[in-house]
């Protein structure tokens, strides 16, 4: 390389080339690469817009498509709804044709339902005045009935009440020492004809008097027996059952 | 001689020292006491009180007695019945009044050899006893004792009325055939 230089300046030693000697040679290279990568670019990015483009136009056309299918359904849609309602007004109008005339046949009723009900009322002010009658006749029998039946409720009260003074005296009884097989079976006898009385439907007057005055009998010769014990009870100082007898005996009032 | 002289003296204090005992009555177990007696043995725990008996009264055919605090029942009243005198009012119909509370107390006689103080001469001691109380079970006013001779009449038994058996039998059948206790009624 050194040789070259001495020959082409004459045996001068040759200037050492500058940095932008030496690049000078390669612009053109340059030059044409920049070219072709900008040619290369273009030409890409092209293809890539061609593409972008067709599909955005297929997407879009698509799109057209599917909005022009659906406004025709919805079209499709409105008219049906469109025949239902012009059909309803058609049975509207009907109906309504139907209900002047149902009204005017109501109204020629109305009239005769008017004439009935006149009747009715003179029908009905006839049935007041009987049925009034017939309350009062009832309402007295009512009367008669619950006087009746108070009273039978009373003779019934009144027999349990001696039943129950009598099984007061059957304990007296019971408490006593001496022999009381007579009482008791006095006692048994008497309570026996009092409950039989006490189912009776018609309990009369007589019934009630005769029951009173075995009650009264019976009750005077408990209290007897008791008298007698507790005098027995003294004499013999058995203070215990004197005392138990004179508890028998209620406090006078 | 000079013996016998000695001998003397001796024989007055022992018959003296004996004659200062307590003694009871014949027969009996009761003893009236006297000032500066001495309790004797036989009468360790004895109850002396004052003298007094109960009232004897009669109303209609019902002879009755009144009991006060601390008499010494009498031989007159053994086997006599004491009731209370509400209850006896009811079942007699009698109304009886009821004496005034004594306020004395009892003496006991003891230890032996103890003198007998002034203030209970003329009492009189038994052995201690008190009539036994019966009450109903169901009616707590009705109340009824027992009666034996010598009984101390207690607190709790001032102013009842003591009665014979007979009485009280009668008394309680005729208050129970035909008194308030018959209760038999028409009108039912």
């Amino acid at each position: 390389m050194s040789d070259e230089r001495t020959e082409v300046m004459g045996g001068l030693d040759p200037m050492p080339k500058t940095f932008g000697q030496k690049i000078v040679f390669g612009i053109p290279a340059i030059i044409v690469a920049l070219v072709l990568a900008v040619g290369i670019s273009f030409g890409i990015l092209y293809a890539v817009n061609n593409s972008t483009k067709e599909e955005l136009t297929k997407a879009y056309k698509a799109e057209i498509a599917e909005e022009a299918r659906k406004s025709g359904e919805k079209f499709k849609a409105v008219e049906e709804a469109n025949a239902k309602l012009t059909k309803d007004v058609a049975t509207l109008s009907e109906a309504t044709k139907k209900l002047d005339e149902a009204r005017q046949a109501a109204t020629a009723q109305l009239d005769e339902v008017g004439k009935g009900l006149k009747s009715v009322a003179e029908g009905f002010t006839t049935f007041k005045s009987g049925q009034e009658q017939l309350d009062a006749t009832q309402n007295k029998d009512i009367t008669t009935t619950k006087k009746e039946l108070g009273d039978l409720d009373k003779k019934v009260v009144y027999i349990e009440n001696k039943l129950k003074k009598l099984d007061e005296l059957a304990q007296d009884v019971n408490g006593l020492k001496n022999d009381t097989t007579g009482l008791k079976e006095q006692y048994a006898t008497l309570r026996s004809d009092m409950t039989a009385v006490s189912k009776k439907a018609d309990i009369t007057e007589k019934d009630l008097a005769d029951l009173s005055e075995r009650a009264r009998l019976f009750q005077l010769r408990v209290l007897a027996a008791r008298a007698r014990e507790a005098a027995d009870a003294a004499r013999q100082m058995d203070l215990k059952n004197l005392l138990n007898r004179l508890d028998d005996v209620e406090d006078a009032k | 001689m000079n013996k016998n002289l000695l001998t003397l003296p001796v024989l007055f204090g022992v018959i003296l020292l004996a004659g200062c005992n307590t003694e009871r009555e014949k027969n009996a177990d009761r003893a009236i006491l006297k000032a500066k007696q001495q309790v004797s043995a036989d009468m360790v725990g004895w109850v002396a009180v004052p003298n007094t008996a109960p009232q004897t009264k009669k109303e209609g055919n019902i002879a009755y007695s009144v009991l006060a605090t601390h008499n010494v029942v009498p031989e007159t009243l053994d086997g006599c019945v004491a009731i209370n005198p509400a209850f006896f009012s009811k079942l007699s119909g009698v109304k009886v009044d009821v004496p005034a509370p004594v306020a004395g107390e009892k003496w006991v006689l003891k230890p032996e050899g103890k003198s007998v103080p002034k203030d209970k001469h003329g009492w009189v001691a038994v052995p201690y006893s008190e009539p036994v109380i019966e009450k109903s079970d169901h009616k707590k006013d009705r109340e009824m004792a027992a009666l034996s001779t010598n009984n101390i009449v207690p607190k709790e038994m001032n102013g009842w009325i003591a009665v014979d058996r007979d009485t009280l039998a009668k008394m309680v059948a005729t208050y129970m055939n035909s008194g308030p206790g018959s209760k038999v009624s028409k009108g039912e």
